[in-house]
């Protein structure tokens, strides 16, 4: 039995736009629901709160400074992980492992409709000598990887249009999926390449989410919950932050995922459904490669007779991934534990998926970067 | 707070290393943050391949002109195809990254992690000061347009008039530690200059004049963190992390008693009961205090219970405060006298505790007689400090 658990979460939003309220006013909500699920006082139980946030994307100079007030944490130890929110989680994590916390309490959000041009803040994370000046949309990235990867694999636009497909309509099911929508597959594949071979169909838009997660030792979270959902195992691993360096590789999600199955002694057998990065069709499919869910000669086939569909014997992204839900910036790794919480504590209502007892989930921070989180959460069963 | 005391794996400083701090250096931010990764690895006699882990630490992205800045960072911090997490609190990042590391080790997860701290601030111009335009709540504060040095004049004045300190004695900091930096060969503004000199110098904001202040520098600074097991396998005189302690306080620092700061005495309380140390001002050998401002040392040792409150000029006064006193604040030459490249100035502070604690600080080396070293920093708005407690 692992020895910390995840005993609450809460999340607001998920919408295109959150006009009716601040940042620190959507994390509030969000904190206040993950609070109640587990009965805790923030002011008395929790010891130390991590927000995952990046400046440029609050568009506050250190935005740590307005981490505090909204989760309770007024003169507590609190701390900003600027990177993808499952990173964040692992730090709760290790602060629980090495006895030094109880509960520990970690958000994330995004207000991505404060941003007028996302697009020229990515700019900014490229490098300024080998890749700024070059002054192009950072999707050009992705188009040019995914015509790569299409061409090694064989795979057609046509093959993207199922995963696209699966997603949406998953979505649907979703309270959370703003995206979602019933696919017709004539009218994906007749649509317009903005970053050929991508259509607008392949790209996930960003959302407004606000997701706070509540961690717990076991002492804790046998005593504060019922169904706690317990981590068995979390790495992350970054290759290059330049493009040219890397090439396209997922090397560091390989070596992240092969890390965790070795601590956890799991394999993907033993998986019963995966929570992973979709922001680009295809890339839902290289990161099932990565995660050995699938391997480089059976992708094709395995995506054409939906094993990755909820009713095939690999579910991805049953709750509809970011096609459906949209990216929540940095929030998306704590937004898919939240799809998993759900899930393995049997309350995904409509979604809900028979013998969902182990999920794996994937986070990447997106193009420029080659970050990667990757964590297996069970209930337990 | 209640933080528990019983840590599971003990955490040692084994390698420490750092650049130059300077107004500005030709290096680009990977490149000073790969110099003193590699000096500190070479310190502890160990090899890029040994790091299983990286946490790098640095303030606001806008200084060094990157979003994601920990992601541009990671190559040169030696964290290809390794966990590299950046963790950032403002001005009090360099001895939180400290602070992470020893999390990571002290999970069990880890046995070998480099914590490097770099900032480079000569890329904002005319003057990275205009990048603390957006720290600001952006309806309340942001339209009346202030700046950093202006609130901290706020805080200078509050402290002055609550405690009747007179600018001269606080001047005394800034004469000390430009002095003791006379003898760090990393540092950027070492002097000999009298307390005249500081109250004679450019009023910048009132009653904050250019002598008080530390400069605009950039560098890098690492420290390597390992496991008991590691420690008693690579070195004979590891420096054992004993109690890591951080708090915030609320945003709203206008409602606050800026006066004191609370948030930093609760985060040495952390510290201190985790490291077992009752009193501190008998049981510290010597401390390196945040010192971004003169007042601010005395502000910080008062936080800390070194001196009662509105007490601390009068230790520095009586010497005690001296590299050679009964309790050295500093003596590494601090901000005021090294350089305040924001993150690494704090990890500096982290660096100087190994050196101090192994005897290796050549002429700023100070007496260890009871065992304990403390680092501290400092940041966002008034409102958040990070503590580490080492012991020999």
């Amino acid at each position: 039995m692992s020895e910390v658990a995840i005993i609450g979460a809460g999340y607001y939003g998920f919408k295109p736009i959150t006009d009716e309220v601040s940042f620190r006013e959507g994390t509030f909500l969000a904190a206040m629901r993950a609070y109640e699920q587990c009965n805790i006082d923030p002011r008395k139980d929790v010891d130390s709160f991590i927000a995952c946030e990046e400046d440029f994307n609050v568009g506050i100079a250190i935005s740590n400074e307005f981490a505090v007030d909204q989760l309770g944490g007024v003169l507590k130890p609190v701390s900003t992980v600027t990177s993808e929110s499952l990173i964040g989680l692992a730090s709760g994590y290790m602060l629980i492992k090495s006895g030094l916390c109880d509960i520990v309490v970690v958000e994330a959000h995004s207000k991505a409709s404060n941003l007028v041009s996302p697009e020229k803040i990515l700019e900014f994370a490229m490098d300024p000598v080998y890749e700024r000046f070059l002054n192009f949309h950072p999707n050009y990235l992705a188009s040019l990887e995914a015509r790569n990867y299409m061409e090694k694999r064989g795979i057609s636009n046509d093959d993207l249009a199922l995963i696209i497909k699966k997603n949406k309509e998953n979505g649907l099911l979703n309270p959370r999926a703003s995206y979602s929508i019933t696919v017709d597959l004539e009218a994906v594949k007749k649509s317009e390449k903005i970053f050929d071979p991508l259509s607008e169909y392949d790209i996930a838009q960003y959302t407004d989410a606000f997701v706070v997660v509540v961690l717990a030792s076991k002492e804790k979270a046998e005593k504060l919950s019922n169904k706690p959902v317990w981590i068995e195992g979390l790495y992350w691993c970054s290759e290059s932050s330049l493009t040219p360096l890397r090439g396209f590789s997922t090397n560091a999600l390989e070596l992240a995922a092969q890390k965790v199955y070795d601590r956890t002694n799991l394999n993907p057998k033993y998986i019963d459904f995966f929570e992973i990065d979709d922001r680009f069709s295809y890339r839902e499919l290289m990161h099932i490669e990565a995660l050995k869910v699938s391997n480089k000669d059976t992708i094709k086939k395995d995506l054409r007779e939906g094993r990755f569909s909820k009713e095939g014997d690999r579910i991805v992204n049953a709750s509809g991934g970011y096609l459906a839900t949209g990216v929540p910036l940095d929030a998306g790794g704590l937004a898919r534990v939240y799809e998993a919480f759900l899930q393995l504590r049997n309350e995904a209502g409509q979604m809900q998926l028979k013998n969902a007892n182990r999920c794996l989930i994937a986070s990447w921070r997106g193009i420029p970067t080659s970050t990667y989180a990757v964590c297996a959460l069970s209930n337990g069963a | 707070m209640k933080t528990n005391i019983n840590i599971k794996n003990r955490v040692a400083i084994v390698g420490a290393g750092m650049t130059l701090f300077r107004r500005r250096l030709k290096e680009t931010p990977q490149e000073l943050a790969f110099e003193a990764s590699r000096v500190a690895l070479d310190s502890a006699g160990l090899d890029v391949k040994d790091v299983e882990a990286v946490v790098i630490g640095s303030a606001p992205d806008a200084f060094d002109g990157f979003h994601m800045k920990g992601e541009h960072l990671s190559d040169g911090s030696m964290g290809y195809m390794k966990p590299v997490k950046r963790v950032f609190v403002g001005g009090a990042t360099g001895v939180f990254t400290a602070i992470a590391g020893w999390w990571h080790i002290a999970s069990g997860l880890y046995d070998i992690v480099l914590a490097v701290a770099e900032e480079k601030m000569s890329n904002a111009r005319p003057h990275p000061q205009g990048l603390f335009k957006y720290i600001w709540d952006p309806i309340v504060e942001r339209p009346l347009n202030p700046n950093l040095i202006w609130i901290f004049a706020m805080e200078m004045h509050r402290y002055m008039y609550k405690y009747n300190i007179k600018k001269e004695d606080i001047a005394l900091v800034s004469v000390k530690n430009k002095r003791n930096a006379l003898d760090h060969p990393a540092a950027q503004a070492a002097a000999n200059i009298s307390v005249d000199d500081v109250l004679k110098s450019e009023v910048l904001v009132w009653p904050v004049q250019r002598l008080d202040i530390s400069p605009v520098s950039e560098g890098a600074a690492a420290v390597v963190l390992v496991s008991e097991r590691v420690a008693r396998k690579i070195t004979d005189s590891p420096v054992w992390i004993e109690g890591v302690g951080w708090n915030l306080d609320s945003t709203h620092w206008t409602s606050r008693e800026l006066a004191y700061p609370k948030y930093l005495e609760e985060a040495g309380n952390m510290a201190y009961r985790m490291a077992g140390i009752e009193n501190p001002r008998k049981q510290l050998d010597f401390a390196e205090v945040y010192d971004p401002f003169d007042y601010k040392e005395l502000h910080h040792m008062e936080g800390l219970q070194i001196a009662n409150k509105g007490e601390a000029p009068k230790l520095t006064k009586e010497g005690v405060t001296q590299r050679d006193g009964d309790l050295p604040i500093c003596p590494s030459g601090g901000l005021l006298g090294v350089g305040n490249p924001i993150a690494a100035a704090g990890m500096m502070k982290v660096c100087e505790l190994f050196w101090q604690h192994r005897y290796e600080a050549g002429k700023r080396q100070v007496r260890i007689k009871r065992g304990y070293g403390l680092a501290q920093a400092w940041g966002d708005l008034m409102q958040v400090s990070t503590v580490v407690i080492t012991k020999t």
